[in-house]
């Protein structure tokens, strides 16, 4: 990841479309620890988890004005932050699912996502990426738009 | 509008049509043909089963979706909300803890839940929609109650309400292939909590 993220810091005038683009063409991923949940509305996990939390995925496009609605959330946690989120999952009747039918998903922050230095950049490449790997109809054509 | 109307005005748009029971107070027939003509996409059907009449609104061309219509005319009113007419009293919501005249979300799953062991055997079709309503107010109310609170608010009701679930199961299978088994199963799991 630390050799990913200097070559994209080589890069200058990023855009959204360069920036994606190019995390594209690298192969390295971090590897996320993620527990998948099918919960009736995601929405009541999030007013019962009082911790911090970092949305990415379709509710983070949904917020930033695409044209979509969300079903699939996807939350990054800090790692102390991962037991009490699931807890409140579980008290709004969440279960365990598989990750096609899961509708809310947590994952454990990778510490290269809190850079010190342009950690803007580094979450909003996570973001694009995420926003590809759902697989979303609207995300997907808005990425590939040239 | 009455009744269920107050559900879909308490839950999220995306499932609020599923709140699908519609009471109307009507003064006579010629206001029933001037509502079927301003809903041209809606054909009203009469149904008569038993010594009950259902009133269904179907959508035609489009999403098989019904609507139950209950139509109250004006000669069956009992006591007075609108100067001088009579409302069936199964239809008024009593003394409900209200924002403004809108009953909240508390006192409408208590009222459903209350509802559901008393339909009569041939009205499964209506109890099934009380499941799915309750569901709806459970998971999708627009005032932010969580499940896990309306679920500690309602002991009673819910165990109540446990006993009927199975007939329910069936008549969303015998009539919608089991349309609705994942609502169903998660409103077990609260029913059980």
């Amino acid at each position: 990841m630390a050799r990913a993220y200097k070559r994209v810091r080589s890069l200058t005038d990023l855009d959204d479309q360069r920036l994606f683009r190019h995390l594209l063409s690298i192969k390295e991923r971090p590897h996320w620890t993620t527990l998948h949940f099918s919960i009736p509305n995601p929405r009541q996990w999030n007013n019962s988890y009082e911790g911090p939390r970092w949305f990415s995925g379709e509710v983070a496009a949904e917020v930033e004005g695409y044209n979509l609605v969300a079903h699939r959330w996807l939350v990054y946690l800090l790692p102390d932050d991962m037991e009490p989120a699931v807890q409140a999952a579980k008290d709004e009747f969440a279960k365990m699912a598989a990750p096609s039918s899961a509708n809310l998903i947590l994952r454990v922050t990778d510490p290269w996502m809190d850079l010190p230095e342009d950690s803007d950049l580094v979450q909003r490449g996570q973001r694009l990426l995420d926003y590809w790997a759902s697989r979303h109809i609207q995300l997907t054509a808005e990425l590939m738009h040239d | 509008m009455i009744g269920g109307w107050a559900v879909y005005e308490q839950v999220d748009p995306l499932v609020a049509q599923q709140s699908r029971d519609v009471d109307l107070i009507i003064h006579d027939k010629n206001t029933l043909w001037a509502f079927n003509s301003q809903l041209p996409h809606w054909g009203l059907q009469w149904r008569r089963k038993g010594r009950n009449t259902f009133n269904d609104c179907h959508l035609i061309g489009g999403d098989p979706m019904k609507i139950f219509v209950d139509i109250f005319k004006a000669s069956d009113f009992k006591e007075s909300l609108l100067g001088g007419s009579r409302v069936p009293k199964q239809s008024l919501v009593k003394a409900p803890p209200t924002l403004d005249w809108l009953p909240d979300v508390d006192f409408l799953v208590k009222e459903k839940l209350k509802t559901i062991p008393r339909r009569q055997r041939d009205v499964e079709e209506k109890r099934l929609k009380d499941f799915i309503d309750v569901y709806n107010l459970t998971f999708y109310n627009k005032q932010d109650k969580s499940a896990r609170e309306l679920a500690e608010a309602n002991p009673d009701g819910r165990e109540m309400a446990l006993q009927y679930l199975d007939a329910a199961r069936h008549q969303d299978n015998a009539s919608r292939g089991g349309l609705y088994q994942v609502q169903l199963d998660r409103i077990e799991a609260w029913l059980r909590a």
